[in-house]
C-alpha cells in the first residue's frame, strides 16, 4: 500500500460521499429520534388508550438479568456507555472495563487482557459475539482487528472477570467477554454516520432496518473506514494503516407464542500495515520489514428459543464460521461449525437448573513461511462439550449457592474437567457479598502443539573430529558453524491450570451511589514457558540448531482487586470512578531456572484508575470526559500514562447528531506496549474527530 | 476455498464502489414510518403514564406544586423506562415523579398517588394493605390473580398483547373514580 494509493483512496471516498450524503438528507422524512427506545416511548405516547391495548408486543422483555445478584465480578458495557465514551471500536470500549488491560499496539492491533497475563495473543481471555466464540485456536488468542461491527447496533458488552469456564468452557481462565448485538426490532429505521478525524478518513456507516412480514424484522449494514498512518517512536510513519470493509444482515422472528428465530450473516474484508523486525535468513541480525496483514472472513448464524412452558426453554444454536489471514509469519484459513444445546429449568422450588450440550469442529490449512511452519499443515479438530449448573436457593431472598461444572474433552489434551461453587448471600435488600471457587483450563494451541517457529540466527563453536588423515584419528578441532534458533511446539505440552478463590461485595448505598469491589488470588500451574534442548549439531555441511521446547513449566499465583463506585450525581451527571490492582508470584517449577525473567508478570501494569464523567446539558448538549491511568511495564521500558479523552455531542434535531471528540488531550502520544519481533509498537497518538448520524 | 470471501471483494477500488452502491441502495429505499419494535414494559409504562388521566383522585389530595408521584414497590421491573415515559408529563399541573421503595418503611401513603407493586411482593399484599390504610392511593401490579387479592389494576401479557384487570369494588372503596372508557376496556374482576 503506497501514499499515493492512500490519497487517491481518500479522495474518492470523500467525493462519493459529499455528493451522496445530501441526497439522502433529501429523499427522507419521518424522523424518529436517535434513541430507538425514545422512539418506542414517543411513538406509543401517541396512540389513544385503545390502540395502547392493540399493540402487539414484538420484542422480548427489557428484565435483564440483574447483575446486582450475580456472584461474579461482572461489569456491562451499554449502548450509552459506547456512545458517550466516543469508543472508536470494540477494543477501545473495552477501556471502560476496571481492571481489563487494554493495550494498543499500532493503528490496529491491540493486546487484551483480565487479571493479567496480556500479550498480543493472550490466551486466557474468551471473546464471543451473540454466542459465536472469536477465540483462534491458531494461537489461542483474538485478532481484535477482526472483531468489528456497527458499533450502533451493540446492545451491551457483559465481561466477566475471573474464570467463567463452568458456562462457558476451556480458556474462560481469567475472563469471558460477550458482545450482545441488537435484536432487529431495536434497529429499525435507517442510520447514516460517518466519522472524520486526523486518523480516521473516514469511517462510513449505513444500516437499514424493516419488517419483512408481521412477525419478522430485519436489518442490513455496511461498515467501512480507513485510518492512516500512526508515527513510530522516533517519529516516522508507522506503517500501520487499516482499512476495513464490512456488511452484514439479520433477521428476527417472533414464530409463535413461544417460538423465536434468530439469523444473522455477517462479511468482512481488511488490510492492515504492519512493521515486523524480523530475523535475517542465512545472515546474523534482524531487518525491519513492512508488511501488510490481509484478513477476511464471515459466518452465519442461527439460534433458536423454544419455550416449553412458564418453567422451561431450550435454546439452539448453530453457527458456521470462516477466517482466512495472511499474516506476516503464515497464512491461515479456517473453517468451524459450531452446534449448542442448552435447555433452562426453572422448577417448582429453590432450583433454577441449567445444561447443555455442544459440539464444534474447526478445520485449518496453513501455507507455511520461512518464519513459521505446521506439521501437519492441515488439521480438524473436535470439541465435545456438557455442562450443568443450578442455583439453588437455601434461605428465600437471602443466600444462594451455584454448583456446576463443564466437561470437555478436545483433541490436544483430552477430557477437562472445571466445576466451580458460588455462592451469594443479601443480608438487604441493597447489599450483595458473593464467594467462589472455581477451576479452569486454557487448553493448548494448535501452534504450541504442531509449529516451529524460527527465531534467529548466529555461528557458533563446536568441536568436531579432526579429518584423518592428516590428524591422527580421535582428535577434535574447533570450528566456527552457522547456528539456528528454533522453538517447537511438542504434543507433550498440557493444558495450563487455574483454581480461582473470588470474593466479592456490591453495595447501593442509595439510590444514586453504588459501590462493587471484586477480589482474587488465582492459584496457577503448568503455565507455558520455552524450555532449552540440546543443540542439535550436524555435520554435512557444518551447522548447529539451538532448539527451545514449549513447555508447562511454570507455576504460582496472583491477587488483586478491581473497585467501582456509581455516582448519579444529579439528573443530569453521572460519575463513574475505578480502581484496580494485580500482583504476580509466579515461578520455574526448575531450581535451576529460577532467577530468570518471567515475561507473563512483565506485560500487566501492576495499577490502573479511571474516572468518567456522563453531563447533561441545556439545548440537547452533553459533554462527557474520560480519563485513565495505565501504571507502567518497568521491566520492558514502558511509561505509566494518563489519557484524557473528551466528547461534546449535539442532538441538533430528533434525526440528526453531531459529536466531536478529543483522544489524549494530554499528550502528543505514547507506547502502550513493548516491541515484539513481529509487531513494532507505534506511538499511540492525540486525535480529534467529528462524527454526525442521521436517522429516517 | 482460501480465498473465498477475497474474490468477492478483492480490489482495494472496489471497497469505494460498493459503498457507493450500498449507500444509493438506502437512499432510494422506500422511506416510511419505520416499524417500532415494541416491548412489554414499553407499553405497560406508557399505560401507568395515561393512567394517570383516567383517574380521579379526591381533591384533598392535589396539592398543587407538589409532585404527583407513581411508586414502585420491590425491584423495578422497567429499567429506565417509565423514568423516561413520565419525563415531563403532569397531572393537573403537578409533574409525574417515579419514587422506588425497597421496604414499607420507605413508602409515605400521605405522598404517594399510585403504586406499582412487583411480583415478588404480591404475597406482602396484607401488609402493603395496612401501610396504605385508606389512602386514596391507585394499586397497579403484573402478577395474575392480584386483583382478586384486593389490587386495583393488573397489566397481565395477554398473547402479545397487554390485557388490563381491574377491581372496581376496591377503587370505589379507596374514595378514587374510574373514567368507565378505561371501564370499558377492561377485565372487570372478580
Amino acid at each position: 500500500m503506497t501514499v499515493n494509493q492512500h490519497s487517491k483512496r481518500k479522495f474518492l471516498y470523500g467525493s462519493v460521499f459529499s455528493i451522496l450524503l445530501p441526497l439522502c438528507t433529501f429523499g427522507s422524512s419521518g424522523a424518529q429520534t436517535q434513541q430507538p427506545e425514545d422512539a418506542t416511548l414517543l411513538y406509543l405516547k401517541g396512540l389513544s388508550i385503545e390502540e395502547l391495548l392493540q399493540t402487539q408486543i414484538t420484542s422480548v422483555s427489557k428484565k435483564s438479568e440483574q447483575l446486582f445478584n450475580v456472584a461474579a465480578a461482572v461489569t456491562v458495557i451499554t449502548q450509552e456507555d459506547i456512545e458517550r465514551s466516543g469508543a472508536q471500536n470494540i477494543p477501545e470500549a473495552l477501556r471502560l472495563v476496571p481492571g481489563l488491560q487494554v493495550a494498543q499496539l499500532d493503528g490496529s492491533r491491540y493486546a487484551i487482557s483480565s487479571r493479567g497475563f496480556n500479550e498480543y495473543f493472550a490466551n486466557k481471555l474468551l471473546v464471543l459475539i451473540d454466542g459465536r466464540s472469536v477465540y483462534t485456536p491458531l494461537f489461542s488468542g483474538v485478532y481484535w482487528n477482526a472483531q468489528d461491527t456497527m458499533l450502533e447496533d451493540i446492545e451491551r458488552i457483559e465481561v466477566i472477570r475471573g474464570p467463567g469456564a463452568t458456562v462457558w468452557g476451556a480458556n474462560a481462565v481469567n475472563g469471558v467477554i460477550n458482545i450482545i448485538t441488537k435484536n432487529s426490532g431495536d434497529t429499525q429505521g435507517g442510520l447514516v454516520t460517518t466519522k472524520v478525524g486526523d486518523y480516521i478518513q473516514p469511517e462510513v456507516s449505513a444500516r437499514y432496518g424493516g419488517q419483512i412480514d408481521d412477525k419478522t424484522i430485519y436489518r442490513i449494514f455496511a461498515k467501512g473506514f480507513h485510518q492512516k498512518d500512526y508515527k513510530d517512536p522516533e517519529g516516522g510513519d508507522a506503517h500501520d494503516a487499516w482499512e476495513s470493509i464490512r456488511t452484514g444482515f439479520r433477521a428476527d422472528r417472533s414464530h409463535t407464542d413461544k417460538d423465536t428465530l434468530s439469523f444473522q450473516a455477517e462479511a468482512y474484508d481488511n488490510e492492515a500495515d504492519i512493521r515486523s523486525d524480523l530475523a535475517n535468513i542465512g545472515t546474523p541480525g534482524w531487518t525491519e520489514t513492512n508488511g501488510t496483514e490481509k484478513y477476511n472472513g464471515g459466518h452465519v448464524l442461527t439460534t433458536w428459543q423454544h419455550r416449553i412452558n412458564d418453567t422451561s426453554d431450550i435454546d439452539l444454536q448453530f453457527y458456521y464460521d470462516y477466517t482466512w489471514r495472511d499474516q506476516v509469519v503464515a497464512e491461515e484459513s479456517r473453517d468451524t461449525i459450531d452446534l449448542e444445546f442448552k435447555h433452562h429449568w426453572d422448577p417448582a422450588g429453590s432450583h433454577d437448573i441449567v445444561w447443555g450440550l455442544g459440539y464444534r469442529w474447526t478445520s485449518d490449512d496453513i501455507d507455511s513461511t520461512q518464519y513459521v511452519s505446521f506439521d501437519p499443515d492441515s488439521r480438524s479438530d473436535n470439541l465435545w462439550s456438557a455442562f450443568v449448573q443450578d442455583d439453588i436457593n437455601l434461605i428465600p431472598e437471602t443466600f444462594w449457592i451455584t454448583l456446576g461444572s463443564k466437561f470437555e474433552h478436545n483433541d490436544y489434551s483430552g477430557f477437562e474437567i472445571q466445576p466451580s461453587a458460588r455462592a451469594r448471600y443479601k443480608p438487604t435488600e441493597r447489599q450483595t457479598i458473593w464467594g467462589a471457587v472455581s477451576r479452569a483450563v486454557r487448553t493448548p494451541s494448535r501452534a504450541e502443539h504442531d509449529f516451529t517457529a524460527y527465531l534467529g540466527n548466529g555461528s557458533v563453536n563446536i568441536m568436531v573430529p579432526a579429518p584423518s588423515p592428516p590428524f591422527p584419528p580421535g582428535m577434535t578441532v574447533p570450528l566456527i558453524v552457522p547456528a539456528n534458533a528454533y522453538v517447537y511446539g511438542t504434543d507433550d505440552f498440557d493444558s495450563e491450570e487455574l483454581i480461582a478463590y473470588e470474593l466479592g461485595y456490591r453495595w447501593q448505598a442509595s439510590d444514586a451511589l453504588s459501590f462493587d469491589l471484586a477480589t482474587f488470588y488465582n492459584v496457577y500451574d503448568n503455565l507455558r514457558t520455552l524450555e532449552d534442548g540440546s543443540p542439535i549439531i550436524s555435520l554435512n555441511p557444518p551447522s548447529v540448531i539451538i532448539p527451545a521446547y514449549v513447555g508447562n513449566g511454570l507455576e504460582g499465583n496472583t491477587y488483586g482487586f478491581e473497585l467501582q463506585g456509581t455516582w448519579q450525581a444529579t439528573d443530569t451527571l453521572k460519575i463513574i470512578a475505578a480502581y484496580s490492582l494485580i500482583d504476580f508470584d509466579l515461578e520455574y517449577k526448575d531450581p535451576a531456572l529460577r532467577g530468570n525473567s518471567i515475561s507473563d508478570e512483565q506485560l500487566t501494569p501492576q495499577q490502573q484508575f479511571q474516572i468518567r464523567s456522563y453531563l447533561d446539558l441545556p439545548h440537547n448538549l452533553s459533554l462527557d470526559a474520560e480519563l485513565y491511568y495505565v501504571d507502567k511495564l518497568e521491566d520492558r521500558d514502558i511509561d505509566s500514562y494518563l489519557r484524557f479523552d473528551l466528547q461534546l455531542s449535539w442532538q441538533a434535531k430528533e434525526n440528526f447528531r453531531v459529536s466531536v471528540g478529543a483522544e489524549n488531550l494530554f499528550d502528543s502520544g505514547h507506547q502502550e506496549f513493548p516491541e515484539r519481533q513481529d509487531i513494532l509498537p507505534s506511538e499511540i497518538p492525540q486525535q480529534f474527530w467529528l462524527k454526525a448520524s442521521y436517522t429516517f | 476455498m482460501m480465498h473465498r470471501f477475497t474474490t468477492a471483494y478483492r480490489a482495494t477500488s472496489t471497497h469505494t464502489a460498493f459503498f457507493a452502491v450500498l449507500l444509493l441502495l438506502f437512499c432510494t429505499m422506500p422511506v416510511k414510518a419505520a416499524a417500532q419494535q415494541v416491548g412489554e414494559y414499553h407499553i405497560k409504562a406508557v399505560f401507568l403514564t395515561n393512567l394517570t388521566h383516567f383517574v380521579t383522585w379526591p381533591e384533598n389530595v392535589d396539592r398543587e406544586n407538589a409532585p404527583f408521584i407513581i411508586g414502585i414497590y420491590g425491584p423495578d421491573p422497567f429499567d429506565s423506562i417509565l423514568d423516561k415515559a413520565v419525563a415531563g408529563e403532569k397531572k393537573n399541573n403537578r409533574p409525574l415523579k417515579i419514587e422506588r421503595y425497597h421496604n414499607l418503611q420507605e413508602l409515605d401513603p400521605t405522598r404517594c398517588n399510585i403504586l406499582f407493586i412487583h411480583d415478588s411482593k404480591v404475597d406482602e399484599w396484607k401488609a402493603i394493605q395496612s401501610r396504605l390504610a385508606n389512602y386514596p392511593i391507585l394499586t397497579v401490579g403484573d402478577t395474575s390473580g392480584f386483583p382478586e387479592q384486593g389490587g386495583m389494576v393488573n397489566l397481565i401479557k395477554n398473547g402479545q398483547k397487554i390485557q388490563v384487570e381491574i377491581n372496581h369494588n376496591a377503587v370505589q372503596k379507596s374514595g378514587l373514580t374510574m373514567s368507565s372508557k378505561l371501564l370499558s376496556l377492561a377485565r372487570i374482576v372478580p
